[in-house]
Protein backbone atom coordinates (compact mmCIF):
# COMPACT_ATOMS: atom_id res chain seq x y z
CA UNK A 1 0.00 0.00 0.00
CA UNK A 2 1.40 3.59 -0.67
CA UNK A 3 -1.06 5.70 1.27
CA UNK A 4 -0.46 9.95 1.98
CA UNK A 5 -0.09 10.96 5.33
CA UNK A 6 -0.97 14.77 5.71
CA UNK A 7 -0.23 15.93 9.54
CA UNK A 8 -2.52 18.62 11.02
CA UNK A 9 -2.30 20.17 14.31
CA UNK A 10 -5.36 21.57 16.36
CA UNK A 11 -4.46 25.41 17.45
CA UNK A 12 -6.06 28.06 19.05
CA UNK A 13 -7.29 31.17 16.58
CA UNK A 14 -4.55 33.93 17.31
CA UNK A 15 -7.34 36.23 16.30
CA UNK A 16 -9.30 35.66 19.41
CA UNK A 17 -6.15 35.97 21.87
CA UNK A 18 -6.86 38.74 24.07
CA UNK A 19 -3.46 40.26 25.81
CA UNK A 20 -3.86 42.68 28.69
CA UNK A 21 -0.71 43.62 29.99
CA UNK A 22 1.45 40.76 30.28
CA UNK A 23 -0.89 38.42 30.47
CA UNK A 24 -3.23 36.26 28.13
CA UNK A 25 -6.13 35.35 28.20
CA UNK A 26 -7.66 32.12 25.82
CA UNK A 27 -10.76 31.82 27.45
CA UNK A 28 -12.96 33.07 24.59
CA UNK A 29 -10.83 31.73 21.82
CA UNK A 30 -11.72 29.53 19.28
CA UNK A 31 -9.60 26.18 18.66
CA UNK A 32 -9.54 24.87 14.44
CA UNK A 33 -6.90 22.92 12.44
CA UNK A 34 -3.98 25.57 11.47
CA UNK A 35 -4.84 27.38 8.29
CA UNK A 36 -1.58 26.01 7.08
CA UNK A 37 -2.49 22.30 7.63
CA UNK A 38 -5.35 22.78 5.61
CA UNK A 39 -2.95 22.89 2.59
CA UNK A 40 -1.12 19.88 3.79
CA UNK A 41 -4.54 18.45 4.18
CA UNK A 42 -5.27 19.61 0.69
CA UNK A 43 -1.89 18.91 -1.31
CA UNK A 44 -2.60 15.08 0.30
CA UNK A 45 -5.51 14.68 -1.48
CA UNK A 46 -4.05 15.50 -4.23
CA UNK A 47 -1.13 13.43 -4.46
CA UNK A 48 -3.62 10.75 -3.80
CA UNK A 49 -5.74 11.18 -6.85
CA UNK A 50 -2.51 10.60 -8.91
CA UNK A 51 -1.87 7.46 -7.12
CA UNK A 52 -4.68 4.84 -7.98
CA UNK A 53 -5.65 2.78 -4.41
CA UNK A 54 -3.95 4.75 -2.56
CA UNK A 55 -5.30 6.56 0.49
CA UNK A 56 -5.10 10.07 1.83
CA UNK A 57 -4.69 9.72 5.84
CA UNK A 58 -4.76 12.34 8.33
CA UNK A 59 -2.51 12.25 11.86
CA UNK A 60 -2.65 14.32 14.44
CA UNK A 61 -0.84 14.50 18.13
CA UNK A 62 -3.68 16.19 20.20
CA UNK A 63 -5.34 15.85 23.86
CA UNK A 64 -9.11 14.73 24.00
CA UNK A 65 -10.52 18.27 22.66
CA UNK A 66 -8.28 18.21 19.28
CA UNK A 67 -11.28 15.22 18.63
CA UNK A 68 -12.75 17.70 17.85
CA UNK A 69 -10.75 18.17 14.59
CA UNK A 70 -11.10 14.89 13.42
CA UNK A 71 -14.85 15.36 11.72
CA UNK A 72 -13.38 18.07 10.04
CA UNK A 73 -10.52 16.83 8.72
CA UNK A 74 -12.43 13.85 7.44
CA UNK A 75 -14.58 16.45 5.67
CA UNK A 76 -12.01 17.95 3.40
CA UNK A 77 -11.48 14.86 1.60
CA UNK A 78 -9.20 12.94 3.97
CA UNK A 79 -10.01 8.53 4.08
CA UNK A 80 -8.91 8.40 7.16
CA UNK A 81 -7.51 9.87 10.88
CA UNK A 82 -5.63 8.66 13.44
CA UNK A 83 -5.54 10.84 16.88
CA UNK A 84 -2.73 10.30 19.04
CA UNK A 85 -4.02 11.09 22.17
CA UNK A 86 -1.83 13.02 24.72
CA UNK A 87 -4.16 12.51 27.37
CA UNK A 88 -2.50 13.86 30.44
CA UNK A 89 0.42 13.87 29.36
CA UNK A 90 2.55 16.97 29.23
CA UNK A 91 3.77 16.94 26.21
CA UNK A 92 7.03 18.90 26.04
CA UNK A 93 8.44 20.19 22.71
CA UNK A 94 8.71 19.04 19.24
CA UNK A 95 10.87 15.59 20.23
CA UNK A 96 7.95 14.46 21.59
CA UNK A 97 5.42 15.35 18.77
CA UNK A 98 7.39 14.40 16.12
CA UNK A 99 8.40 11.06 17.70
CA UNK A 100 4.82 9.95 17.83
CA UNK A 101 4.03 10.79 14.56
CA UNK A 102 6.96 8.87 13.19
CA UNK A 103 5.93 6.37 15.89
CA UNK A 104 2.49 5.89 14.12
CA UNK A 105 3.69 5.82 10.51
CA UNK A 106 6.26 3.64 11.65
CA UNK A 107 3.65 1.14 12.87
CA UNK A 108 1.03 1.70 9.96
CA UNK A 109 4.18 1.12 7.55
CA UNK A 110 2.30 1.99 4.40
CA UNK A 111 3.13 5.51 3.92
CA UNK A 112 5.02 6.30 0.30
CA UNK A 113 4.91 10.26 1.06
CA UNK A 114 4.22 12.65 4.53
CA UNK A 115 3.21 16.20 4.34
CA UNK A 116 3.22 18.69 6.81
CA UNK A 117 2.75 22.18 6.84
CA UNK A 118 6.23 24.40 6.67
CA UNK A 119 5.10 25.70 10.64
CA UNK A 120 2.21 25.71 12.41
CA UNK A 121 0.00 28.33 12.92
CA UNK A 122 0.31 28.61 16.22
CA UNK A 123 3.85 27.73 17.77
CA UNK A 124 5.62 28.18 13.85
CA UNK A 125 8.49 26.43 14.95
CA UNK A 126 9.19 25.07 11.29
CA UNK A 127 10.49 21.55 13.22
CA UNK A 128 8.43 19.03 12.37
CA UNK A 129 9.10 17.58 9.05
CA UNK A 130 12.58 17.01 9.35
CA UNK A 131 12.76 15.79 12.69
CA UNK A 132 9.71 12.68 11.62
CA UNK A 133 12.10 12.56 8.58
CA UNK A 134 14.87 12.05 10.97
CA UNK A 135 12.90 9.84 13.68
CA UNK A 136 12.62 7.57 10.56
CA UNK A 137 15.41 7.88 8.39
CA UNK A 138 13.72 8.91 5.64
CA UNK A 139 14.67 11.79 3.51
CA UNK A 140 12.78 15.41 3.55
CA UNK A 141 12.40 18.02 1.72
CA UNK A 142 11.18 21.34 3.01
CA UNK A 143 9.48 24.82 1.58
CA UNK A 144 7.67 23.01 -1.18
CA UNK A 145 6.03 25.23 -3.53
CA UNK A 146 4.70 22.47 -5.88
CA UNK A 147 4.77 18.55 -6.21
CA UNK A 148 3.80 15.03 -7.55
CA UNK A 149 4.55 11.45 -7.13
CA UNK A 150 5.89 9.65 -10.94
CA UNK A 151 6.13 6.76 -10.36
CA UNK A 152 8.69 5.69 -6.88
CA UNK A 153 9.84 9.08 -7.32
CA UNK A 154 8.74 12.02 -5.60
CA UNK A 155 9.01 15.21 -7.94
CA UNK A 156 9.16 18.61 -5.49
CA UNK A 157 9.69 22.42 -6.31
CA UNK A 158 11.10 24.53 -3.78
CA UNK A 159 11.16 27.92 -3.22
CA UNK A 160 14.27 29.14 -1.43
CA UNK A 161 15.80 32.59 -0.31
CA UNK A 162 17.18 32.89 -3.27
CA UNK A 163 16.15 30.47 -6.15
CA UNK A 164 13.60 28.11 -7.61
CA UNK A 165 14.96 24.32 -6.48
CA UNK A 166 13.56 21.19 -8.44
CA UNK A 167 14.23 17.95 -6.75
CA UNK A 168 13.78 14.20 -6.93
CA UNK A 169 13.12 12.38 -3.89
CA UNK A 170 13.14 8.74 -3.24
CA UNK A 171 10.13 7.61 -1.23
CA UNK A 172 9.02 7.30 1.54
CA UNK A 173 9.44 11.05 2.21
CA UNK A 174 8.43 13.41 4.11
CA UNK A 175 7.86 16.75 2.83
CA UNK A 176 6.55 20.44 4.06
CA UNK A 177 4.38 22.48 2.03
CA UNK A 178 4.36 26.38 1.79
CA UNK A 179 0.67 27.78 2.05
CA UNK A 180 1.25 28.95 -1.69
CA UNK A 181 1.06 25.32 -3.15
CA UNK A 182 -2.90 24.99 -3.03
CA UNK A 183 -6.12 26.93 -1.88
CA UNK A 184 -8.34 25.11 -0.04
CA UNK A 185 -12.17 25.02 -0.27
CA UNK A 186 -14.64 24.99 2.43
CA UNK A 187 -15.98 21.38 2.38
CA UNK A 188 -19.19 20.92 0.84
CA UNK A 189 -22.16 19.47 2.94
CA UNK A 190 -21.97 16.01 1.09
CA UNK A 191 -18.44 15.63 2.54
CA UNK A 192 -19.41 16.54 6.12
CA UNK A 193 -21.81 14.05 5.98
CA UNK A 194 -19.93 11.22 4.38
CA UNK A 195 -17.26 12.48 6.87
CA UNK A 196 -19.54 10.47 9.64
CA UNK A 197 -18.89 7.25 7.79
CA UNK A 198 -15.02 7.03 7.81
CA UNK A 199 -12.62 5.48 10.44
CA UNK A 200 -11.12 7.19 13.01
CA UNK A 201 -8.02 5.70 14.54
CA UNK A 202 -7.20 6.30 18.18
CA UNK A 203 -3.61 6.08 19.83
CA UNK A 204 -2.89 6.83 23.85
CA UNK A 205 0.88 8.41 23.09
CA UNK A 206 1.61 6.26 26.81
CA UNK A 207 1.42 3.27 24.43
CA UNK A 208 4.07 4.10 21.94
CA UNK A 209 7.31 4.09 24.04
CA UNK A 210 8.55 7.22 23.03
CA UNK A 211 12.28 8.32 23.67
CA UNK A 212 12.57 10.66 26.78
CA UNK A 213 12.44 14.23 26.09
CA UNK A 214 13.15 16.85 28.96
CA UNK A 215 15.00 19.62 29.71
CA UNK A 216 13.44 22.18 28.43
CA UNK A 217 11.79 25.11 30.32
CA UNK A 218 9.70 27.80 29.21
CA UNK A 219 7.27 30.34 30.33
CA UNK A 220 4.84 32.85 28.40
CA UNK A 221 3.75 36.28 28.07
CA UNK A 222 1.63 38.49 26.51
CA UNK A 223 4.00 40.60 23.91
CA UNK A 224 3.72 43.91 25.32
CA UNK A 225 3.86 46.45 21.90
CA UNK A 226 5.06 50.33 23.35
CA UNK A 227 4.18 52.89 20.97
CA UNK A 228 2.92 56.29 21.21
CA UNK A 229 -0.70 56.25 19.67
CA UNK A 230 -0.70 59.49 18.11
CA UNK A 231 -3.71 59.73 15.46
CA UNK A 232 -3.30 62.53 13.35
CA UNK A 233 -6.97 63.23 11.84
CA UNK A 234 -7.52 66.93 11.77
CA UNK A 235 -7.14 69.57 9.31
CA UNK A 236 -6.36 69.46 5.90
CA UNK A 237 -3.75 67.09 4.48
CA UNK A 238 -0.97 69.55 4.35
CA UNK A 239 -1.78 70.53 7.93
CA UNK A 240 -1.93 66.67 8.72
CA UNK A 241 1.06 65.59 6.96
CA UNK A 242 2.92 68.70 8.18
CA UNK A 243 2.18 67.96 11.83
CA UNK A 244 4.03 64.32 10.81
CA UNK A 245 6.71 65.72 9.48
CA UNK A 246 7.26 67.56 12.47
CA UNK A 247 6.94 64.91 14.88
CA UNK A 248 8.98 62.86 13.16
CA UNK A 249 11.65 65.28 13.03
CA UNK A 250 11.28 65.96 16.97
CA UNK A 251 12.14 62.39 17.13
CA UNK A 252 15.04 62.46 15.10
CA UNK A 253 13.94 59.96 12.82
CA UNK A 254 13.63 62.10 9.60
CA UNK B 1 35.41 26.78 26.35
CA UNK B 2 33.48 24.96 24.27
CA UNK B 3 32.96 24.39 20.66
CA UNK B 4 29.81 25.74 19.45
CA UNK B 5 29.12 24.98 15.56
CA UNK B 6 27.66 27.34 13.28
CA UNK B 7 25.66 27.32 10.18
CA UNK B 8 24.98 30.87 8.41
CA UNK B 9 24.79 31.48 4.44
CA UNK B 10 25.25 35.49 4.75
CA UNK B 11 28.56 37.32 5.46
CA UNK B 12 27.03 39.57 8.01
CA UNK B 13 25.04 36.98 9.89
CA UNK B 14 28.03 34.97 9.67
CA UNK B 15 29.92 37.53 11.59
CA UNK B 16 26.83 38.36 14.14
CA UNK B 17 27.04 34.69 15.26
CA UNK B 18 30.57 34.55 15.79
CA UNK B 19 30.35 37.52 18.21
CA UNK B 20 27.70 35.74 19.98
CA UNK B 21 29.55 32.71 20.46
CA UNK B 22 32.44 34.07 21.15
CA UNK B 23 30.92 36.73 23.94
CA UNK B 24 30.07 33.94 25.73
CA UNK B 25 33.59 32.38 25.84
CA UNK B 26 33.18 29.76 23.26
CA UNK B 27 34.96 28.70 20.33
CA UNK B 28 33.35 29.35 17.04
CA UNK B 29 33.16 27.15 14.49
CA UNK B 30 32.11 27.81 11.12
CA UNK B 31 30.19 25.37 9.07
CA UNK B 32 30.53 24.83 5.75
CA UNK B 33 29.47 21.96 3.41
CA UNK B 34 30.48 20.76 -0.56
CA UNK B 35 32.99 22.01 -2.91
CA UNK B 36 34.51 25.19 -1.87
CA UNK B 37 34.56 27.71 1.23
CA UNK B 38 32.37 30.45 1.03
CA UNK B 39 33.60 33.82 1.04
CA UNK B 40 30.91 34.77 4.07
CA UNK B 41 32.68 31.94 6.25
CA UNK B 42 36.24 32.72 5.04
CA UNK B 43 35.70 36.40 6.46
CA UNK B 44 33.52 35.40 9.24
CA UNK B 45 36.15 35.60 11.88
CA UNK B 46 35.35 32.75 13.68
CA UNK B 47 37.92 30.78 15.47
CA UNK B 48 37.77 27.57 12.84
CA UNK B 49 36.28 26.37 9.91
CA UNK B 50 34.93 22.73 9.49
CA UNK B 51 34.44 21.81 5.83
CA UNK B 52 32.66 18.76 5.06
CA UNK B 53 34.26 18.72 1.57
CA UNK B 54 32.30 16.81 -1.22
CA UNK B 55 30.54 17.15 -4.38
CA UNK B 56 27.35 17.92 -3.05
CA UNK B 57 26.54 21.63 -2.48
CA UNK B 58 23.38 21.17 -0.82
CA UNK B 59 23.97 21.45 3.26
CA UNK B 60 20.49 19.73 4.06
CA UNK B 61 22.52 16.47 2.09
CA UNK B 62 24.73 16.67 5.27
CA UNK B 63 22.52 16.51 8.35
CA UNK B 64 23.42 12.85 9.36
CA UNK B 65 27.28 13.22 9.30
CA UNK B 66 26.59 16.90 11.18
CA UNK B 67 24.69 14.85 13.62
CA UNK B 68 27.76 12.62 14.18
CA UNK B 69 30.10 14.91 14.24
CA UNK B 70 28.27 16.78 17.04
CA UNK B 71 28.12 13.71 19.00
CA UNK B 72 32.05 13.07 18.70
CA UNK B 73 33.40 16.32 19.64
CA UNK B 74 31.30 17.08 22.97
CA UNK B 75 29.26 19.98 21.34
CA UNK B 76 27.21 22.25 23.71
CA UNK B 77 25.09 23.55 20.95
CA UNK B 78 24.53 24.60 17.38
CA UNK B 79 23.13 27.64 15.71
CA UNK B 80 21.57 27.91 12.51
CA UNK B 81 20.86 31.26 10.18
CA UNK B 82 17.23 31.03 9.64
CA UNK B 83 16.66 30.44 6.36
CA UNK B 84 15.41 27.97 4.14
CA UNK B 85 18.07 25.54 4.17
CA UNK B 86 19.76 26.01 7.59
CA UNK B 87 15.93 25.68 9.03
CA UNK B 88 15.98 22.25 7.64
CA UNK B 89 19.37 21.14 8.47
CA UNK B 90 19.16 22.31 11.86
CA UNK B 91 15.44 20.38 12.37
CA UNK B 92 17.22 17.33 10.75
CA UNK B 93 19.70 17.19 13.04
CA UNK B 94 17.72 17.81 16.24
CA UNK B 95 16.06 14.88 15.11
CA UNK B 96 18.68 12.70 14.55
CA UNK B 97 20.08 14.20 18.11
CA UNK B 98 16.53 13.80 19.77
CA UNK B 99 17.70 17.21 21.31
CA UNK B 100 15.25 20.33 21.94
CA UNK B 101 15.79 23.00 19.40
CA UNK B 102 14.34 26.79 19.89
CA UNK B 103 13.11 28.26 16.05
CA UNK B 104 13.89 32.46 15.70
CA UNK B 105 15.28 32.83 18.67
CA UNK B 106 15.35 36.30 20.11
CA UNK B 107 17.88 37.28 23.04
CA UNK B 108 19.72 34.31 22.75
CA UNK B 109 22.43 33.52 25.64
CA UNK B 110 25.03 30.97 25.64
CA UNK B 111 25.60 29.36 29.24
CA UNK B 112 27.31 27.04 30.56
CA UNK B 113 23.88 24.96 31.64
CA UNK B 114 22.76 25.42 28.09
CA UNK B 115 20.90 27.47 25.53
CA UNK B 116 18.28 30.65 26.74
CA UNK B 117 16.14 32.63 24.68
CA UNK B 118 13.37 34.13 23.79
CA UNK B 119 10.59 33.58 20.66
CA UNK B 120 7.70 34.76 19.78
CA UNK B 121 4.70 32.05 19.21
CA UNK B 122 0.93 32.67 18.30
CA UNK B 123 1.77 34.70 15.37
CA UNK B 124 3.82 37.42 17.32
CA UNK B 125 0.91 38.07 20.31
CA UNK B 126 3.12 36.42 23.09
CA UNK B 127 6.59 35.92 23.74
CA UNK B 128 8.04 32.22 25.02
CA UNK B 129 10.95 32.67 27.34
CA UNK B 130 12.72 28.83 26.91
CA UNK B 131 15.74 27.77 27.95
CA UNK B 132 17.48 23.97 27.59
CA UNK B 133 20.01 21.81 29.87
CA UNK B 134 22.34 20.07 27.85
CA UNK B 135 22.88 20.39 23.80
CA UNK B 136 20.45 22.35 21.98
CA UNK B 137 20.28 24.00 18.73
CA UNK B 138 18.61 27.54 17.30
CA UNK B 139 18.19 29.14 14.76
CA UNK B 140 18.14 32.78 14.30
CA UNK B 141 18.04 35.86 12.43
CA UNK B 142 20.35 38.42 11.91
CA UNK B 143 17.53 41.23 12.73
CA UNK B 144 17.46 40.23 16.46
CA UNK B 145 21.21 41.22 16.97
CA UNK B 146 23.42 43.74 16.85
CA UNK B 147 27.16 42.84 17.61
CA UNK B 148 29.18 41.62 14.97
CA UNK B 149 32.72 40.69 15.05
CA UNK B 150 35.16 42.08 12.30
CA UNK B 151 35.86 40.73 9.03
CA UNK B 152 38.47 38.74 9.63
CA UNK B 153 39.48 35.40 7.35
CA UNK B 154 39.57 32.14 9.47
CA UNK B 155 43.30 30.51 9.59
CA UNK B 156 42.26 26.85 11.29
CA UNK B 157 40.18 24.86 8.68
CA UNK B 158 39.74 21.57 9.03
CA UNK B 159 39.18 19.47 6.07
CA UNK B 160 36.49 16.71 6.55
CA UNK B 161 36.60 14.30 3.07
CA UNK B 162 32.95 14.20 3.63
CA UNK B 163 31.11 10.60 2.42
CA UNK B 164 27.94 9.06 3.06
CA UNK B 165 25.88 12.39 2.30
CA UNK B 166 22.21 11.42 1.67
CA UNK B 167 21.92 10.89 -1.92
CA UNK B 168 17.69 10.36 -1.91
CA UNK B 169 16.91 13.78 -2.47
CA UNK B 170 18.71 14.91 -5.84
CA UNK B 171 18.66 18.08 -7.41
CA UNK B 172 17.61 18.34 -11.15
CA UNK B 173 18.05 22.13 -11.11
CA UNK B 174 18.31 25.74 -9.84
CA UNK B 175 16.73 28.80 -11.22
CA UNK B 176 18.02 31.93 -9.67
CA UNK B 177 15.52 34.27 -8.24
CA UNK B 178 16.34 37.79 -9.88
CA UNK B 179 17.13 39.84 -6.87
CA UNK B 180 16.31 42.92 -6.26
CA UNK B 181 19.48 44.74 -4.95
CA UNK B 182 18.04 46.61 -2.37
CA UNK B 183 19.85 46.22 0.73
CA UNK B 184 16.58 47.16 3.48
CA UNK B 185 18.38 46.19 6.23
CA UNK B 186 20.93 48.82 6.01
CA UNK B 187 17.67 51.51 4.92
CA UNK B 188 17.02 53.52 8.19
CA UNK B 189 13.90 54.72 6.58
CA UNK B 190 11.45 52.06 5.51
CA UNK B 191 8.06 53.20 3.03
CA UNK B 192 6.44 50.63 3.23
CA UNK B 193 3.35 49.26 0.24
CA UNK B 194 0.46 47.86 1.72
CA UNK B 195 -2.41 46.43 -0.20
CA UNK B 196 -3.90 49.72 -0.40
CA UNK B 197 -2.13 51.24 -2.74
CA UNK B 198 -4.51 50.57 -5.36
CA UNK B 199 -2.55 51.34 -8.33
CA UNK B 200 0.94 50.08 -9.42
CA UNK B 201 1.90 53.75 -10.91
CA UNK B 202 1.66 54.92 -7.13
CA UNK B 203 4.80 53.18 -6.51
CA UNK B 204 6.46 55.67 -7.81
CA UNK B 205 5.39 58.61 -5.28
CA UNK B 206 6.48 55.90 -2.78
CA UNK B 207 10.13 55.85 -4.43
CA UNK B 208 10.45 59.21 -4.57
CA UNK B 209 9.68 59.45 -0.71
CA UNK B 210 12.21 56.82 -0.10
CA UNK B 211 14.55 58.67 -2.23
CA UNK B 212 14.10 61.81 -0.46
CA UNK B 213 14.20 60.35 2.97
CA UNK B 214 17.39 58.22 2.35
CA UNK B 215 15.78 55.04 2.54
CA UNK B 216 14.25 52.06 0.58
CA UNK B 217 10.93 50.52 -0.33
CA UNK B 218 9.41 47.40 0.99
CA UNK B 219 6.06 45.59 0.86
CA UNK B 220 3.67 43.32 2.81
CA UNK B 221 3.03 39.93 2.06
CA UNK B 222 0.25 40.34 -0.43
CA UNK B 223 1.79 42.83 -2.28
CA UNK B 224 5.07 40.75 -3.34
CA UNK B 225 3.59 37.18 -3.24
CA UNK B 226 -0.11 38.01 -4.66
CA UNK B 227 0.54 40.88 -6.71
CA UNK B 228 3.93 40.30 -7.78
CA UNK B 229 5.03 44.01 -7.37
CA UNK B 230 7.80 43.03 -5.27
CA UNK B 231 10.77 40.21 -5.14
CA UNK B 232 9.69 38.03 -2.09
CA UNK B 233 13.19 38.94 -0.22
CA UNK B 234 11.40 42.79 0.09
CA UNK B 235 8.41 41.78 2.00
CA UNK B 236 8.68 41.96 6.23
CA UNK B 237 7.15 39.61 8.43
CA UNK B 238 7.10 36.94 10.27
CA UNK B 239 7.55 34.92 7.22
CA UNK B 240 9.95 37.83 5.87
CA UNK B 241 12.36 40.04 6.84
CA UNK B 242 12.89 41.44 10.14
CA UNK B 243 14.32 44.69 10.32
CA UNK B 244 15.01 47.94 12.84
CA UNK B 245 14.83 51.03 10.67
CA UNK B 246 14.90 54.53 12.52
CA UNK B 247 11.52 54.70 10.95
CA UNK B 248 8.89 52.97 9.44
CA UNK B 249 6.25 53.91 7.58
CA UNK B 250 3.30 52.15 6.23
CA UNK B 251 1.08 53.20 3.32
CA UNK B 252 -2.02 51.42 2.66
CA UNK B 253 -0.87 49.12 5.45
CA UNK B 254 -3.20 47.23 7.71
CA UNK B 255 -1.11 46.08 10.37
CA UNK B 256 -1.96 42.79 10.75
CA UNK B 257 0.41 41.05 13.58
CA UNK B 258 2.17 38.75 11.12
CA UNK B 259 3.39 41.85 9.35
CA UNK B 260 4.27 43.74 11.67
CA UNK B 261 6.49 41.09 13.53
CA UNK B 262 8.76 42.47 11.24
CA UNK B 263 9.22 45.77 12.68
CA UNK B 264 8.71 45.91 16.14
CA UNK B 265 12.50 46.91 16.27
CA UNK B 266 11.59 50.10 14.60
CA UNK B 267 12.63 53.13 16.90
CA UNK B 268 9.37 55.15 15.26
CA UNK B 269 6.61 53.01 13.16
CA UNK B 270 4.01 55.67 11.57
CA UNK B 271 0.93 54.98 9.01
CA UNK B 272 -0.96 56.37 6.29
CA UNK B 273 -4.42 55.00 6.63
CA UNK B 274 -7.95 55.62 5.31
CA UNK B 275 -9.02 53.83 8.52
CA UNK B 276 -8.84 54.94 11.96
CA UNK B 277 -9.65 51.38 13.30
CA UNK B 278 -6.98 49.56 11.43
CA UNK B 279 -5.01 47.70 13.68
CA UNK B 280 -1.59 49.56 12.63
CA UNK B 281 -3.48 52.54 13.99
CA UNK B 282 -2.81 50.76 17.44
CA UNK B 283 0.88 49.89 16.63
CA UNK B 284 2.34 53.04 15.50
CA UNK B 285 3.09 56.13 17.18
CA UNK B 286 1.94 58.20 14.49
CA UNK B 287 -1.16 57.07 12.29
CA UNK B 288 -1.89 59.58 9.55
CA UNK B 289 -5.74 59.36 8.53
CA UNK B 290 -5.92 60.18 4.55
CA UNK B 291 -6.04 58.72 1.18
CA UNK B 292 -2.39 57.94 0.33
CA UNK B 293 -3.31 59.38 -2.75
CA UNK B 294 -3.80 62.62 -1.53
CA UNK B 295 -1.36 62.46 1.41
CA UNK B 296 1.81 60.71 -0.26
CA UNK B 297 2.36 63.96 -2.52
CA UNK B 298 2.00 66.26 0.00
CA UNK B 299 4.17 64.56 2.29
CA UNK B 300 6.83 64.24 -0.57
CA UNK B 301 6.69 68.10 -0.93
CA UNK B 302 6.90 68.52 2.54
CA UNK B 303 10.32 66.31 2.62
CA UNK B 304 11.52 68.79 -0.42
CA UNK B 305 11.28 71.56 1.55
C1 LIG C 1 -1.75 18.91 24.06
C2 LIG C 1 -0.39 19.44 23.68
C3 LIG C 1 0.23 20.36 24.51
C4 LIG C 1 1.48 20.87 24.18
N1 LIG C 1 2.08 21.79 25.00
C5 LIG C 1 3.28 22.30 24.64
C6 LIG C 1 3.94 23.28 25.43
O1 LIG C 1 3.42 23.68 26.47
N2 LIG C 1 5.15 23.75 25.03
C7 LIG C 1 5.73 23.32 23.89
O2 LIG C 1 6.82 23.78 23.55
N3 LIG C 1 5.14 22.43 23.12
C8 LIG C 1 3.94 21.90 23.47
N4 LIG C 1 3.34 20.97 22.70
C9 LIG C 1 4.08 20.43 21.61
C10 LIG C 1 3.95 21.26 20.42
O3 LIG C 1 2.62 21.26 20.02
C11 LIG C 1 4.84 20.64 19.41
O4 LIG C 1 6.02 21.29 19.56
C12 LIG C 1 4.22 20.72 18.05
O5 LIG C 1 3.61 19.53 17.79
C13 LIG C 1 5.21 21.09 16.95
O6 LIG C 1 5.59 22.38 17.11
P1 LIG C 1 5.18 23.53 16.12
O7 LIG C 1 3.80 23.89 16.46
O8 LIG C 1 6.22 24.56 16.20
O9 LIG C 1 5.18 22.79 14.75
P2 LIG C 1 5.91 23.03 13.38
O10 LIG C 1 7.16 22.28 13.36
O11 LIG C 1 5.90 24.46 13.04
O12 LIG C 1 4.82 22.26 12.52
C14 LIG C 1 4.94 22.04 11.16
C15 LIG C 1 3.85 21.11 10.73
O13 LIG C 1 3.99 19.85 11.34
C16 LIG C 1 2.73 19.27 11.57
N5 LIG C 1 2.47 19.19 13.02
C17 LIG C 1 2.99 19.96 13.99
N6 LIG C 1 2.48 19.62 15.18
C18 LIG C 1 1.62 18.62 14.96
C19 LIG C 1 0.78 17.86 15.80
N7 LIG C 1 0.72 18.09 17.11
N8 LIG C 1 0.01 16.90 15.24
C20 LIG C 1 0.07 16.66 13.91
N9 LIG C 1 0.84 17.37 13.07
C21 LIG C 1 1.61 18.33 13.59
C22 LIG C 1 1.74 20.19 10.92
O14 LIG C 1 1.60 19.85 9.56
C23 LIG C 1 2.45 21.52 11.06
O15 LIG C 1 1.96 22.51 10.20
C24 LIG C 1 2.09 20.45 22.99
C25 LIG C 1 1.44 19.55 22.16
C26 LIG C 1 0.23 19.04 22.49
C27 LIG C 1 -0.41 18.06 21.57
C1 LIG D 1 1.04 32.59 9.22
C2 LIG D 1 0.95 33.89 8.50
C3 LIG D 1 2.12 34.51 8.18
C4 LIG D 1 2.09 35.74 7.56
N1 LIG D 1 3.27 36.35 7.31
C5 LIG D 1 3.25 37.60 6.80
C6 LIG D 1 4.45 38.33 6.62
O1 LIG D 1 5.55 37.84 6.91
N2 LIG D 1 4.36 39.56 6.12
C7 LIG D 1 3.18 40.15 5.80
O2 LIG D 1 3.18 41.30 5.35
N3 LIG D 1 2.03 39.49 5.95
C8 LIG D 1 2.03 38.24 6.44
N4 LIG D 1 0.86 37.58 6.61
C9 LIG D 1 -0.38 38.22 6.13
C10 LIG D 1 -0.93 39.24 7.12
O3 LIG D 1 -1.71 38.56 8.09
C11 LIG D 1 -1.82 40.26 6.45
O4 LIG D 1 -2.82 39.59 5.73
C12 LIG D 1 -1.08 41.16 5.52
O5 LIG D 1 0.09 41.69 6.12
C13 LIG D 1 -1.97 42.29 5.11
O6 LIG D 1 -1.36 43.06 4.10
P1 LIG D 1 -1.72 44.56 3.87
O7 LIG D 1 -1.67 45.32 5.13
O8 LIG D 1 -0.89 45.01 2.75
O9 LIG D 1 -3.21 44.50 3.28
P2 LIG D 1 -4.63 44.71 3.91
O10 LIG D 1 -4.78 43.98 5.15
O11 LIG D 1 -5.58 44.44 2.81
O12 LIG D 1 -4.68 46.24 4.29
C14 LIG D 1 -4.77 47.30 3.38
C15 LIG D 1 -4.92 48.57 4.19
O13 LIG D 1 -4.88 49.68 3.31
C16 LIG D 1 -5.80 50.66 3.75
N5 LIG D 1 -6.15 51.47 2.59
C17 LIG D 1 -6.97 51.15 1.56
N6 LIG D 1 -7.01 52.17 0.68
C18 LIG D 1 -6.20 53.14 1.14
C19 LIG D 1 -5.85 54.42 0.67
N7 LIG D 1 -6.32 54.89 -0.49
N8 LIG D 1 -5.01 55.17 1.41
C20 LIG D 1 -4.52 54.70 2.60
N9 LIG D 1 -4.84 53.48 3.09
C21 LIG D 1 -5.66 52.71 2.37
C22 LIG D 1 -6.95 49.86 4.31
O14 LIG D 1 -7.69 50.64 5.26
C23 LIG D 1 -6.24 48.68 4.95
O15 LIG D 1 -5.96 48.94 6.33
C24 LIG D 1 0.86 36.34 7.22
C25 LIG D 1 -0.33 35.70 7.52
C26 LIG D 1 -0.30 34.49 8.16
C27 LIG D 1 -1.60 33.83 8.52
Amino acid sequence: MRNIYACFKWVIDEADIRIEGKSADFTRARWKIGDYDLNAIEAANQVKESLPGSEAIGLTVGDADAKASLKDALSRGLDAVWHINTGESKIEDHRTSSQALAAVLKQNANAALVICAEGSQDLFGRQTAPRIAAALNWPVVTSVAELSIQGSVLEATRKLEGCIEKVNVELPAVVSVLPSINAPEYPKLKAIMEAKKKPIFEVEISELELKDAQGLHSQDEGYVMNRKNIVIKEGSTEEKVAQLVESLKKDGVL
Amino acid sequence: MSKIYFYAEDEKHSRITTALIQDSGNLACALCFGKEIPASVKNSGANMIVWFEADDDSPEHYAKLLSERLVETNATAALFESTARGRELAAHVAGFLNAPMFSDASKLEIKTEGLSCEHTIYGGMMLRSSSAEGFAIATTQAGFYEREVPKKEVEEIERIKATEIDTRVQVISREDIVKAGVDLAAAPVIICAGLGISDIEDLAILEALAVESGGAVACTRGVAEDRGWFAAELYIGISGKILNPDLYLGVGVSGQIQHMYGIRGAKTVAAINTDECAPIVKSSDYALIGDYKEVAPALLAALKK
